[in-house]
């Protein structure tokens, strides 16, 4: 817990509240009733929350509870089997510019020849299209992607040669030279050492500040109150859903989480 | 010794080293980040069937051996799918089954039509021997298959690095994995008419290996590549005449050795 609190207060050089993306913080994003299969399967049944930009919202519960699932409709990568989804009011059903994915760590393909500039242009993709031309404003966003994460150092290296806090770092750099509103991580947390695990909450945190909607699954239930400042409890039902340290003291979810995680809160 | 690319034979053979070369090495670094290999060497096997039943009813001709290939390929390709999903196996396993019976069925027909020799063409091919319409297709073909790599390599490496994020910034994944499948089929039939089937392989192949171990920038490995791949072809074609050695098999040596060189000679990472 220490390593959390310790840091907490330095934030990151994010250019502190001047907030790009969202020039006010009532961008909605709201589930009503959304549930979601695969062929038979029930993945996710009643989510039903509203977030705005600016929080840093985390999805908790055990394997299998419908976080990724979450991740992936909102995402677009699937279709939902019932109920509304909205994003800045209007109807949320395919994949938009403004809404970032970031799957978990180890998902892109290996020994793939790209650096660390080229995989932040790609963010650049929903601009351009197929056949549009790499201007100098496409070249302002990758830049202050790259600096805003502190890249510039690394921006000429391979993708492959690069730690696993350095790459998340690019990845959220693609996300922030997409334009994006909502960054959606995928237990970005996991397989990071210490130091790059402060560096990403510091992360998080500051660009939750400029305006951000950060929305991640999590499974640390010792740290998610230090790192975001809500939860949705998910176990497949929606069991949860509010300001992290009060979802986590509800005895439905104590018990749930208590179940599958036997050292984190003791009853 | 005359110089060999004074004979006629040998001119045109020099030009469908160079352009075959360069296309299909041009293809092979896509073919290398697409991991598929394997899935090709797999599929220029199974169309020996399609060109044993297009010689049967209509002849053999470019055009129904071509018509007969593509056929048999797109057959392969979808049945592999399907039973992979239907049966619960790994494409690679169904793959492997499919095609080593479609190579049998194609043996068998051709030993029954009485066209055996169509197997030694089929596996070495004769880049000494093409015709215009051999030559034509595959700079057509060739053509096609450079500019698609090109003008949609923003979209193609989105897609092959990191599929889903691909679609979430708006690539449509499935229409470009459908397509690519569909335009390495037909730089794989033409090129396996003009020059057989081991030396197709090594032309789709072996050069982006290669070149992968000397690059690692995406533009320096498809146009290394396709360099390499003309240049490695007319060094075994001009190897072939000072040895007198069959042109195919003194190709794919070239390629491979080029391969071998710079692997051992590259420190490991």
């Amino acid at each position: 817990m220490g390593e959390w609190e310790l840091r907490r207060d330095r934030r990151v050089r994010l250019g502190g509240r001047r907030a790009l993306n969202c020039k006010h913080e009532a961008h909605e994003l709201r589930l009503t009733g959304v549930s979601a299969r695969y062929g038979e399967k029930l993945a996710l049944e009643g989510a039903e929350f509203s977030v705005t930009c600016g929080s840093r919202l985390a999805l908790i519960g055990p394997n299998g509870a419908g976080k990724s699932t979450l991740l992936r409709l909102l995402a677009g990568l699937m279709p939902s089997s019932g109920g509304d989804m909205t994003w800045r009011g209007a109807e949320l059903t395919r994949s938009t510019r403004e809404i970032a994915y970031l799957p978990q760590l180890d998902e892109h393909q290996k020994h793939f020849p790209i650096s660390v500039r080229d995989v932040v242009e790609m963010g650049r993709f929903p601009h351009l299209g197929h056949f549009g031309r790499f201007k100098q404003k496409d070249q302002e966003k990758v830049d202050s992607a790259i600096a805003t994460m502190q890249l510039e150092d690394l921006q000429g290296r391979q993708i492959d040669q690069l730690s696993g806090g350095q790459r998340q770092r690019t990845f959220i750099a693609r996300a922030l030279a997409q334009e994006s509103h909502v960054i959606l991580l995928d237990e970005p947390y996991n397989g990071l050492d210490v130091e790059s695990r402060c560096h990403l909450a510091e992360t998080l945190i500051g660009l939750a500040e400029k305006g951000h909607l950060i929305i991640a699954s999590h499974h640390n239930i010792d740290n998610a109150a230090a790192l975001f400042d809500l939860a949705l409890v998910l176990n497949t039902q929606q069991m949860a859903f509010g300001p992290v340290e009060e979802c986590l003291a509800q005895e439905p979810v104590r018990h749930l989480l208590h179940a599958c995680h036997p050292t984190a809160l003791p009853a | 010794m005359p110089e060999p690319f004074d004979i006629p034979i040998y001119q045109r053979a020099f030009w469908a080293c160079l352009i075959i070369g360069f296309a299909n090495g041009y293809t092979s670094a896509f073919v290398l980040l697409n991991r598929s290999p394997l899935q090709l060497s797999a599929l220029s096997h199974s169309l020996l069937p399609g060109i044993a039943v297009a010689t049967w009813l209509v002849g053999l001709s470019v055009v129904s051996a071509f018509l007969g290939s593509v056929a048999m390929a797109l057959l392969t390709g979808i049945l592999t799918l399907f039973l992979a999903q239907r049966t619960q196996l790994s494409r690679d396993t169904v793959l492997s089954v499919l095609y080593t019976g479609a190579f049998s069925f194609g043996v068998m027909l051709l030993t029954r039509i009485d066209a055996a020799q169509e197997l030694e063409l089929w596996l070495l091919g004769n880049i000494l021997g093409l015709s215009d319409m051999d030559l034509i297709m595959s700079a057509v073909i060739g053509l096609l298959a450079v500019t698609v790599l090109s003008l949609f390599r923003r979209a193609i490496l989105l897609n092959l690095f990191e599929a889903d994020v691909a679609r979430t910034l708006g690539v449509s994944s499935r229409l470009l994995n459908y397509g690519l499948f569909g335009l390495l089929i037909l730089v794989l039939v033409t090129t396996l008419q003009a020059v057989g089937a081991i030396l197709a392989i090594g032309f789709i192949v072996t050069p982006a290996a290669t070149m992968r171990q000397l690059t690692s920038s995406v533009q320096g490995l498809f146009l290394g590549s396709a360099i390499l791949g003309s240049i490695g072809a007319v060094i075994g074609l001009y190897g072939s005449y000072l040895m007198d050695l069959p042109a195919g098999a003194s190709i794919v040596i070239v390629q491979s050795v080029a391969f071998l060189i710079v692997s051992f000679w590259k420190r490991a990472a």
